[in-house]
């Protein structure tokens, strides 16, 4: 490249306006010996700026580190804790009921008759208890709706 | 799955993080901190990774923000700097490493007294190698004003490197913002 042509590129750099690849150009350009006096400023900033660039602080125990907290949970992300709390409350909520149905100490009215001789009244109770359980799941699953979009509004401010 | 795309696209910016936290804080540890907590939080954003456009400036805002809040957090200034620390390359002559030396101490004592945005620009783009785009959302300004901030630190840089090679002397001022 000639004289000419390096310090039109340099006017530009100077601008603020120069591309990667002419960047690039110029770190060729000017590692090089023979330059014009009023030009070195510019290979001494180049310079500075490659062995920024090169300077590496951490190493791979710091990756090791780092892989260690994300791999053994300590560091669960957001569903992962969400799933750690949501086992938390049912542990509570259990404890709490049978604590309730200790403290009663009233026989509980029986849901059905025993059902151990007939297998199709047995089918039918388990049948109904599963319909039950599936109607209060799908009403936990509206709360669970709700706080999914809670999150994302979060995530939203928080990615901006 | 998550974990080798937190390898392969997060965990490789772990120096380039390092320099920009330490920009500002100007402390080894506490630079080190930052980028584990800046990784930290990217892992705990996994599920959105697919919304993140590049995971490298992302993480640049982040440490930028983080440090950001310490140095407000002690109450002290991000442009208290130290000197710059320079470990030299194996292989070269005495005379090279002394030459280089001085030259890289000049240009380092000279971005010392740049503006903090203008520095910021200078390293985002001529260290780091980031488009004028990813800069801009990085500093959080428009893209005009970040070719200014690059425009006035050139010209300072390269006028000052001039004065010190031809006289010796370097003007006693910082540059203007």
């Amino acid at each position: 490249m000639d004289l000419n042509q390096l310090e039109r590129l340099l006017h530009k750099y100077s601008d603020g306006t120069t591309s990667e690849a002419e960047e690039a150009t110029l770190r060729t350009e000017l590692s090089k010996a023979d330059l014009p006096v009023h030009l070195k400023p510019y290979a001494e900033m180049f310079m500075f700026y490659q062995q920024e660039r090169e300077k590496e602080f951490l190493g791979a125990g710091f990756d090791e580190q780092v892989l260690k907290k994300i791999n053994y949970g300590q560091n669960p992300g957001r569903l992962g804790l969400l799933w750690k709390l949501a086992g938390i409350a049912a542990a509570i909520l259990l404890a709490v009921s049978l604590s309730y149905v200790a403290i009663r100490k009233e026989p509980l009215p029986a849901i059905a008759d025993d059902t151990y001789s007939d297998p199709q009244k047995a089918f039918e109770e388990t049948r109904k208890a599963l319909m039950m359980l599936s109607g209060k799941f799908n009403e936990g699953a509206k709360h669970v709706e709700k706080l999914e979009t809670f999150s994302e509004v979060q995530e939203e401010i928080i990615m901006n | 799955m998550f974990p080798e795309i937190f390898k392969t696209r997060f965990l490789p910016a772990k120096n380039k993080l390092y320099r920009f936290a330490y920009f500002f804080l100007k402390d080894q540890d506490e630079a080190s901190d930052v980028v584990q907590e800046v990784l930290l939080k990217a892992w705990d954003y996994r599920e959105s990774w697919h919304k993140v456009k590049n995971a490298e400036a992302w993480c640049m805002t982040m440490t930028r923000n983080l440090a950001l809040d310490r140095i407000k957090a002690a109450g002290r200034s991000s442009e208290s700097l130290d000197t710059v620390m320079w470990v030299s390359a194996g292989g070269d002559s005495p005379f090279d490493v002394t030459e280089r030396s001085d030259s890289f101490a000049r240009v380092g004592h000279l971005m010392e007294k740049l503006p903090e945005r203008q520095a910021e620009a200078v390293r985002l783009r001529d260290i780091e190698g980031f488009t004028y785009e990813e800069i801009s959302e990085i500093m959080k300004i428009d893209l005009g004003q970040v070719k200014i901030n690059l425009h006035r630190a050139r010209k300072f840089l390269r006028e000052n490197l001039l004065k010190i090679n031809e006289y010796g002397l370097e003007s006693a001022g910082k540059a203007t913002s």
